[in-house]
């Protein structure tokens, strides 16, 4: 069996388990508990091991996903995850910009243990108070648009919009496989 | 319905103190938050609590998927000690460190006997 | 709404050049009268015989009425107060404007990067209440970000924290070899954060393992939590057939 791990990361309430939840064809193994701290205020439920879904392509083949709690006390799953992963998205609300220096936080956390592909996947882009993806990524440090990750929108409610961050994901990893 | 966290930390501090050979203990929040923690200088409340409801709702979802049914407890045996993971009700976990000199047997009934104590302030 | 305040800098191509709290353009004239080198009313006065596209601060230079320390000095304490302000606000809205016009009268002539003015503000701060918040965590280390902080001129002490990028040492640890609290480290790494000198990494608390005695499999597969960026994965690579096919499955959701 040839499987692909991928970790998908990012702030409380970015959209993770949804994300998971809505393109995996088994039923998700979830961990959510009920947020007692300023979750609350985003949402009822938070994951705190893993979300894990799987997409089975082909008889030998599949991927995996996996979904990191996103509060930072939970480092050591972000650690145990990320050691296993092949490529990475970081999910971002685009219009919680106070979010977006910890959202970078996360994917420094990421790249320091792991040198692997990651895009930047941006939720929430209706919101009126949605910032431009360009200022998102300029506000998580990514400057240069030579050297910055590749961004996509996100609904993560919808399975082709899903598909096509993984897409943009794994097309990523294929410019960064060695050949 | 405020808990009276006093309580449960003096609760927690008692039963440290008084059985042989724990080390320490922790009372958290499904969702990983300490309610009240004795635990050794070295530790962090904070993430302590986390790996608790991490490990307890991995262990949950084990006993569901591998139909074991609800869990009661969960354990881990190192070769230095146990840690032990009690549901504690709905809203609590308890968790238990000892040294590996610790009587199981004893051990375990002075858990029990802690969670009924705590479950009462909880409720 | 209570206590609103609206504060505004202007930009020429990247460079701040002015700052006022109002727009009525009398802003630079009020402090050359505070300090009472010029009344507003003789000011304002010499000010209109300016050229309309100059910079009130040049044509009083070219009047002979203040000399360039002079204007070095209100360039300095006009950027310096309003950016500083903006670090105490506890909510706030910016609004871009593109084609605003140059304000010529709250104008010294001289101008400064933004990523010079935000580090000079920041060190002039003295309430950090407000920021304590987005301070980085004393437990996390710092790795930079480029490849010498030649760009911008450090303070000392921010020289000495820039020595510690490499991720591998805590931000307590730093302020215990250097002597200094670790409030103040977590400011001057906020400082060489902000602009983009270096960046925050979370070092994992490493379980104490001394007296385990560990198989050599499990030693390897035990994280390296020191090494820097760009690690070299040992990792089993999926093929590219592989990835091939599961862009074609995933095309058919998409």
């Amino acid at each position: 069996m040839e499987i692909m791990r991928l970790v998908v990361t990012g702030p409380v309430g970015a959209g993770k388990s949804t994300f998971i939840r809505t393109v995996s064809e088994i039923e998700v193994v979830d961990t959510d508990r009920s947020a007692t701290d300023e979750t609350a205020e985003l949402k009822k439920k938070t994951t705190v091991a893993f979300d894990f879904g799987r997409l089975q392509f082909g008889p030998e083949t599949a991927l995996h996903l996996y979904g990191t709690p996103g509060q930072s006390r939970f480092d050591f799953m972000w650690d145990i995850l990320i050691r296993q992963a092949h490529a990475y998205v970081l999910l971002v609300a685009a219009h919680r910009p106070h979010e977006f220096r910890y959202a970078r936080r996360i994917a420094s956390f990421m790249n320091q243990r792991r040198n692997i592909p990651m895009i930047m996947g941006v939720t929430h882009v209706d919101s009126p108070e949605a910032w431009d993806p360009e200022n998102i990524a300029i506000a998580l440090g990514y400057l240069d648009p030579q050297t910055r990750p590749p961004i996509i929108n996100v609904n993560a409610n919808e399975e082709a919009s899903v598909a096509q961050a993984i897409i943009a994901l794994v097309q990523h990893s294929m410019q960064s496989c060695p050949t | 319905m405020a808990i009276n966290t006093a309580k449960l930390s003096s609760i927690l501090q008692g039963f440290v103190s008084a059985t042989n050979d724990v080390q320490g203990a922790a009372l958290v929040t499904p969702d990983g938050l300490p309610l009240a923690a004795t635990l050794p200088g070295s530790m962090d409340d904070e993430r302590v609590s986390a790996m608790s409801a991490a490990m307890l709702s991995l262990g949950e979802r084990i006993g569901q998927e591998l139909s074991r049914g609800g869990i009661d407890r969960i354990y881990v045996e190192g070769n230095q000690g146990y840690g032990i993971l009690t549901s504690c009700g709905e809203d609590a976990v308890f968790l238990v460190l000892a040294s590996e000199a610790a009587k199981q047997g004893i051990l375990m009934l002075e858990i029990k006997r802690a969670v009924n104590e705590l479950k009462t302030v909880l409720v | 709404m209570n206590g609103e305040r609206n504060f505004y800098i202007w930009f020429r191509q990247g460079q701040l050049v002015a700052a006022a709290d109002r727009l009525d353009g009398q802003g630079l004239l009020a402090m050359i009268h505070r300090r009472g080198w010029l009344s507003t009313r003789a000011a304002t006065r010499i000010t209109e015989v300016c050229a309309v596209d100059q910079p009130a601060g040049l044509c009083l230079k070219s009047q002979g009425i203040l000399d360039a320390e002079q204007l070095k000095l209100l360039f300095r304490s006009q950027v310096l107060q309003q950016i500083c302000n903006l670090f105490t606000i506890q909510e706030g809205q910016f609004q871009f404007n593109s084609k605003a016009e140059l304000p010529n009268s709250e104008m010294t002539g001289l101008s400064a990067p933004a990523k010079e003015v935000t580090l000079a503000g920041l060190r002039a701060l003295q309430d950090w209440s407000i920021l304590r918040s987005k301070l980085p965590e004393p437990t996390s280390g710092l790795v930079s970000t480029v490849n010498h902080g030649g760009q911008l001129r450090l303070s000392q002490l921010e020289a000495q924290v820039w020595e510690f990028t490499k991720g591998t040492v805590s931000l307590e640890a730093i302020a215990q070899q250097l002597q200094i609290s670790t409030e103040k480290i977590q400011q001057v790494a906020f400082r060489l954060i902000v602009v983009g000198l270096a960046e925050e990494v979370p070092l994992i608390v490493e379980p104490p393992m001394s007296s385990f005695d560990m198989e050599p499999e499990f030693l390897l597969d035990q994280p390296v939590y020191v090494n820097a960026i760009g690690q070299s994965d040992n990792q089993d690579q999926v093929s590219q057939s592989f990835l091939q096919n599961l862009v074609s499955f995933l095309k058919g959701k998409a």
